[in-house]
């Protein structure tokens, strides 16, 4: 427990416990209200009553001015006694003099990073660091573009709108806060697996030998030509295999939400979706099955 | 929020409370951040509040005492003295004449003042328009501007050399009128000088109260060092708080340190300019921290030079290590004892046989780049020999085909280049000294059951060795999966391979024949020399004698009879350097037949038999395990095997740097939490772990053989583990800025180096080197008397020998001082190493190196004839040897060295000064005074003037032959029958000395003079004047040839002249003859005296020479050993 009370009073990593703390609480928060909506809504109340449920009579809209600002600004107080009471508690890690021989082991990226750096482990730096981040950040533009669905606007919501919010706490939630989380409490010295709990042994000796998909699955050795088509084939195909069997059903074509979308947005949707669900199936085969690289080239890897 | 029931509607509800709350919080927090800011986060400001208070409450404490005592001595008489001179100084002052003389002073000086301001108006006004004028004339050549300047040119000259005058003259009455009241303010002085300590008092306590809070820094840019430590340590360079109480210390004065030498107290601060060098390069941690102690010691995670802790609790002493980098070259330092000895024991114990470190053991990479240059210019010459050759065989057919002056250049100059070469070669091959034994030549000595002994632990069979232990004791499971019994399988195979692989793998043959059994005489005479010769200086043979610095440096001897064969020790002792070239033994210069007997004597020291050759001896396959443990073991990085001389490398990690070596880099196996919870998990704290017992990293691993570490074991006890670790930790690698340096100036340099080799050589060993050392003498007792005859102490070497002279005899030595036994051995060093020696003692001595000029005045033959009627009178022949004439043991036993050698052995200066006082420049001396009291012996000579008479005594030692007296020529056989008495004080009284017949006397007698050993009544008056029985002066009875004297009978040279015996009579100063044991002679292990019975001893005990009486006809006398 030593290590675990080390990790967490480290200067650096109490934002870390804070944002968890925050994290559970405001999806909590939005997980009520948004049954209570729903319930609301089930009891037959129309969206108006549902949401401003209790407060009959009270006023629909109020001034920004004064009402939101000074509830603002009172927070804003309290957000700065709080800060000012940590920073005199906390003091910021301004170490000795740096020693270019010296490498912290472990070396870790800020917080906000973390979530990358974990995906170093399963993927190539290429494809975890210019890759994935360049297509989260473009598939969050995308979202006001594919999301169709007007309800929810203004007030919580799960029976609504399922799509959205699954797929979007579990991109938050599980592939972006859970990675940060393993980054801070989860990676010791040599980025290896340590519970919380362990203690960060720096001579620590963990074998693991990964192999390349082609090589485990094929026995072809994964730099020849014929490796290179069957990891090109592997992620060829899954984009398809994700993406065209809700096409094929005759139920999904004639839906009403897939004749609103189009084919082109559902195309850019499915994409994105399909990227996104790539993620954890490679984190799992690297885990479970040891596969290193679906597909190798001489520029990038998969 | 919006889940609650609320009461009212949000544009109504009112946030006063929260707004009050928040508010009130916020203001308190910004208190809080002030408060942090000005109190709780300049920790410093509350150490230098504490430092006020203290320091003030203790400087005052000490004012008061001073006070006090400041009243109580304004009742003494010197102070009443003072204030009466005071008060009569400036009645004197106050008087008329005084002042009269005041005021004509002060009104020359205003007139010289005033006119002086006239002419100084007068000259500005001229000056500005002659300057103007010469611009114009040299600029612009006007001529009515030329006028101008020849016009007013004298009067501005003449003008400034008034205002010159005129300044002088009012400067000098200004002096005079000071002069006035110079009394008055002496005695104001003299007054106030009783005053002073508490005059300093008050001022330190002002000062100490007006430390103000703020941050005390050093900066300096060449050492990159921002040093706030002043901060808290106010009370650093505030003298007199070295009395703070424990809880204190921090604000205490810097200490001083003790000079180990002189014992004087230095203030270190004095030295190292504190506003120069700041405090970090001395005592290490973080000097810009001051966010509190931890920070600023350094003792933080992140910081790589923690606070050298002279308290430390794994090494004490620490704090020494940082001494290092600047004192490199230094043997004593006030302050750095305990890092020095770490320095002295690795050197010693031959750490750098293993490891590489800067400075230590470099003489063999020395000799390795020297041969390597020699291998490389050799092959150029041979290129361009075969080139030039052809070049001058052709050019006999035609000159131009010949080479070209050039090429000849070029040729002639490689060539001397390869002969300097190999001459440095060689010479630094005599420098290179292995710290343990050559192991070519085991077969031919050692008895092979003897190895395998030794090798399984070193220690036991001789405690006192250096060798380490490669085998220490590991329970069972220190290496995982390993068991008792594969311990001590492991540990068996490997000592029989080593020994068989040592075995075989020696030069020689083992000798077939069996060894000579030796006689009890011989063993007697061999101990009797051994015991004399010199041995004892760097061995030990018995247990009981006590371990000291000196006879350390050789082996111990008390078992070599179970380890070496008689042949070979014989061989040896002979002539140690031609059998191992990089042997520390020297050569004693010792005949065959002496180096058998020593080797006799040698063989009885054993406690069992020598052990029979084991049978595995000489298996093949052992032997090839064998040589992979020795390459893998480094056993040639201290002996020279034979196949593994050069090239080697070290087997051991370079320490060089290790002083700075981070933590996380040094392997701590499995121990790491452990050494952690002990606080030892520092670099400190790793290497005296190591030193301590170097296998531990090893413990609980599981780890294949080769892989193991192989260091070996010490034994050293805890306080020699804290020094190395000390000196280690200093060895930072990083390289000082040479401006901070020891930089030791030629003479500093010059004593280095010589302690460097004294300690090297282990002259120490014998003699007693400005007051250091001397350890044999011990051996030979502590009163003077005995201890003339041990290595003489060399105090004022320099002083005394010619620097020339002495290069020459540290190369080959000889016998300077015929009455002793024990002998300067030759070490075969090189011209270098000599040359350095000479060096030191002359600048020990403030001494010019090489040359010491002074002229030379040479005597008139009045004063020819005046020194030698000195010289007669004082019958020195009688007791110097003169020329190199061979002596009989008796003789020799009493003969000062030879008066012939002065020329080129003494200097002038110091022959000068030992006449006129001999005891004075060396304590034991048989010499006498002649001048006691300055008054001379020889009255009629120069007038009796002392310095005069020794001045010309002394022209005429130095230039003997030049002033006719003529040496004995070396063929003159000594003449048996001779004994030698001291007589001293009783020659008046007929002391029925030995004569010696009259021929003998001519033979030693100051050959050529007309002797006068008739004068010799003169020179015994005084006591003192008791020379060492030297043929017995005419006044004794000539040839009353005294019962001994017959005894003398055949044997000539024999008995080893008793040099204890004769010396028995002569202690320098009064005592003459009591000394003289009747015992054994003066400390020597009393060898038994077999006291003839027919000698007559002399009046006083001095037991007479015994000449020999042997217990066997032709044996030697086994007296005084």
């Amino acid at each position: 427990m030593h290590q675990f009370w080390e990790i967490i009073s480290k200067a650096d990593n109490v934002p870390i416990v804070i944002m968890l703390v925050l994290v559970c609480f405001f999806t909590w928060l939005s997980f009520r209200e948004a049954l209570k909506y729903d319930r609301a809504r089930a009891e037959g109340k129309t969206v108006k009553q549902a949401v401003y449920a209790e407060e009959a009579g009270f006023p629909e809209r109020v001034a920004v001015w004064p009402h939101l600002v000074r509830q603002e600004f009172l927070v804003a107080i309290g957000v700065t006694i709080f800060l000012m009471l940590w920073s005199i508690a906390l003091d910021a890690p301004l170490e000795e003099l740096a020693n270019p021989n010296v490498t912290p082991n472990p070396s870790k990226a800020p917080w906000y990073f973390l979530g990358l750096q974990e995906l170093l482990v399963y993927f190539d730096p290429w494809i975890a660091g210019v890759m994935l981040p360049n297509v989260i950040v473009v598939g969050l533009m995308a979202i006001p573009y594919i999301d169709i669905n007007p309800k929810g606007s203004g007030y919580y919501t799960l029976r609504e709108r399922p799509l959205a919010i699954s797929i979007f706490l579990f991109g938050f939630l599980f592939l972006w806060v859970l990675m940060v989380c393993i980054g801070t409490f989860a990676r010791g010295p040599g980025w290896l697996w340590f519970w919380p709990w362990q203690h960060w042994d720096v001579h620590r000796v963990v074998a693991e030998t990964n192999i390349d998909f082609s090589d485990k699955f094929f026995g072809v050795d994964s730099a020849s030509p014929m490796g290179f088509w069957i990891g090109l084939a592997a992620v060829a195909l899954w984009f398809p295999a994700v993406m065209f069997p809700p096409l094929l059903l005759p139920s999904f074509r004639r839906s009403e939400f897939f004749q609103r979308l189009g084919i082109v947005r559902y195309l850019v949707f499915a994409s994105l979706l399909a990227t996104m669900l790539a993620t954890p199936v490679k984190m799992i085969l690297r885990i479970f099955l040891h596969v290193k690289y679906i597909w190798v080239t001489e520029w990038f890897n998969v | 929020m919006a889940a609650e029931q609320h009461k009212e509607p949000l544009d109504q509800r009112t946030y006063a409370h929260w707004f009050a709350i928040l508010g009130v919080l916020l203001v308190l927090t910004s208190l809080l951040s002030l408060l942090q800011e000005f109190f709780f986060r300049r920790p410093y400001k509350g150490y230098v509040r504490d430092f006020r208070s203290t320091a003030s409450s203790e400087i005052a404490r000490q004012l008061s005492e001073a006070k006090a005592l400041y009243e109580s001595t304004r009742q003494s008489p010197e102070f009443k003295a003072a204030e009466a001179k005071l008060a009569a100084a400036k009645e004197a002052y106050s008087g008329q004449a005084v002042q009269g003389q005041k005021k004509a002073f002060e009104d020359e000086m205003m007139r010289a003042a005033s006119e002086l301001g006239n002419v100084r108006k007068q000259l500005q006004g001229i000056r500005g328009v002659y300057q103007e004028a010469v611009y114009r004339f040299e600029a612009q050549h006007e001529e009515p501007a030329k006028e101008t300047v020849l016009k007013l040119d004298p009067d501005v000259d003449s003008l400034s050399k008034k205002m010159i005058e005129l300044d002088a003259r009012r400067k000098e009455f200004k002096n005079k009128i000071a002069e006035l009241a110079l009394p008055v303010s002496k005695a104001q002085e003299e007054l106030d000088a009783f005053q002073s300590e508490v005059v300093t008092l008050e001022r330190r306590l002002a000062a100490v109260g007006a430390t103000d809070d703020d941050i005390k820094q050093v900066f300096n840019e060449q050492l990159k060092l921002v040093d706030r430590c002043a901060t808290c340590h106010a009370g650093y360079d505030v003298p007199g708080l070295e009395g703070l109480p424990e809880a204190k210390r921090h604000l205490r004065t810097h200490p001083k340190v003790t000079d180990p030498i002189t014992g004087e107290s230095v203030d270190l601060l004095k030295v190292h300019d504190v506003q120069k060098m700041g405090c970090t390069p001395c005592h290490q941690g973080q000097g810009y921290a001051t966010g509190s102690p931890e920070q600023g010691h350094g003792e933080v995670h992140h910081w790589l030079t923690p606070l050298l802790r002279k308290s430390d609790k794994v090494v004490p002493g620490l704090n020494s290590a940082a001494c290092l980098k600047c004192h490199e070259t230094a043997s004593t330092l006030a302050g750095a004892d305990v890092m020095l000895k770490g320095k002295k024991l690795v050197k010693d114990y031959g750490c750098w046989g293993c490891h590489k470190i800067k400075g230590i053991g470099e003489e063999e990479d020395r000799l390795g780049e020297a041969q390597n240059d020699l291998k490389r210019l050799q092959q150029s010459f041979a290129k361009l020999k075969t080139g030039y050759e052809t070049k001058v065989e052709a050019g006999k057919q035609s000159f131009d085909k010949g080479p070209t002056r050039t090429e000849t250049d070029q040729f002639n100059q490689t060539r001397l280049a390869v002969e300097a070469a190999k001459h440095r070669v060689d010479e630094l091959a005599l420098e290179v000294r292995r710290i343990g034994p050559n192991l070519k030549a085991v077969r031919e000595k050692l008895y092979p059951g003897w190895l395998p002994v030794w090798l399984e632990y070193p220690k036991k069979w001789r405690p006192t060795t250096r060798m380490p232990n490669f085998f220490p004791e590991r329970k069972p499971g220190f290496y995982k999966l390993e068991s008792e019994e594969d311990i001590r399988k492991q540990v068996t195979e490997e000592v029989q391979a080593l020994s068989a692989f040592v075995w075989q793998n020696a030069e020689g043959q083992t000798p077939t024949e069996p060894e000579h059994v030796p006689s009890k005489d011989e063993i007697a005479k061999g101990k009797e020399l051994f015991e004399s010769v010199g041995c004892l200086a760097c061995h030990r043979s018995d247990e009981k004698r006590p371990v000291d610095a000196g006879n350390v440096y050789g082996p111990e001897l008390t078992r070599i009879g179970e380890k070496a064969r008689l042949s070979w020790l014989a061989k040896w002792i002979e002539n140690p350097k031609k059998m191992m070239p990089d042997a520390r033994m020297p050569s004693l210069r010792l005949t065959p037949e002496e180096s058998k007997l020593i080797a006799c004597y040698l063989t009885t020291l054993k406690q069992n038999d020598p052990l029979p050759a084991p049978a595995w001896i000489e298996d093949k396959k052992l032997a090839e395990t064998g040589k992979q443990l020795v390459e893998r073991y480094g056993c040639f990085g201290c002996h020279t095997i034979k196949g593994m001389e050069y090239g080697k490398g070290k087997v051991g990690t370079e320490l060089s740097a290790h002083g700075s070596k981070l933590v996380e880099e040094f392997d701590f196996g499995l121990h790491e939490h452990k050494m952690q919870a002990e606080g030892r998990f520092t670099r400190q704290g790793w290497i005296s772990q190591k030193i301590d017992d170097p296998r531990t990293y090893d413990e609980g691993r599981f780890r294949k053989q080769v892989d193991r570490l192989k260091m070996p074991k010490f034994d050293f006890d805890k306080d020699d583990v804290a020094a190395i670790t000390t000196f280690i930790m200093g060895n930072t690698g990083v390289e000082m800025h040479p401006a901070y340096k020891m930089n030791p100036t030629d003479r500093k340099a010059a004593i280095l180096e010589g302690w460097r080799l004294v300690d090297k050589f282990n002259c120490t060993g014998c003699h007693r080197i400005n007051g250091q050392g001397g350890h044999v003498l011990s051996v030979y007792g502590e009163k003077p008397e005995e201890r003339i005859f041990g290595p003489p102490i060399l105090q004022r070497e320099g002083q005394k020998v010619q620097s020339e002279w002495l290069i020459e005899f540290l190369k080959v030595p000889y016998q300077l001082r015929p009455f002793l036994k024990i002998k300067m051995p030759t070490f075969d060093m090189s011209e270098a190493e000599a040359i350095s020696l000479a060096k030191f003692f002359a600048a020990l001595d403030g001494e010019e190196y090489p040359f010491h000029y002074r002229a030379r005045s040479v005597l008139s033959t009045e004063e020819t004839s005046g020194a030698k009627k000195i010289f007669d009178t004082l019958q020195c022949l009688r007791c110097h040897q003169a020329g190199q004439e061979a002596l009989s043991p008796e003789e020799a036993a009493n003969k000062a060295p030879d008066l012939f050698l002065a020329n080129r052995r003494l200097k002038q200066d110091w022959v000068i000064r030992w006449l006129h006082n001999p005891d004075a420049l060396q304590a034991d001396t048989r010499m006498p005074n002649f001048w006691q009291d300055g008054k001379s012996l020889v009255p009629d000579v120069a007038g009796g003037d002392t310095p005069k008479q020794i001045d010309m005594l002394s022209e005429f030692v130095m230039h003997l032959k030049e002033y006719g007296v003529q040496p004995t020529p070396p063929s003159t056989a000594p003449k048996g029958g001779d004994s030698f008495y001291e007589d001293d004080e009783e020659e008046e009284e007929s002391a029925p000395k030995p004569a010696e017949p009259a021929k003998p006397e001519e033979g030693k007698a100051p050959a050529g003079e007309p002797a006068k050993p008739a004068e010799a009544s003169p020179p015994s008056a005084p006591a003192e004047n008791a020379p060492a029985g030297t043929g017995a002066p005419a006044a004794a009875e000539p040839a009353t040839a005294p019962a001994a004297a017959p005894t003398h009978g055949t044997p000539p040279a024999e008995p080893a002249a008793h040099p204890a015996d004769a010396a028995g009579g002569q202690p320098a100063p009064a005592s003459p003859g009591a000394p003289a044991p009747a015992d054994g002679e003066h400390g020597t292990p009393p060898a038994e005296p077999v006291a003839h019975p027919a000698d007559a001893p002399p009046v006083m005990a001095p037991a007479g020479p015994e000449p020999a009486a042997p217990s066997t006809p032709a044996a030697p006398a086994t007296t005084a050993p």
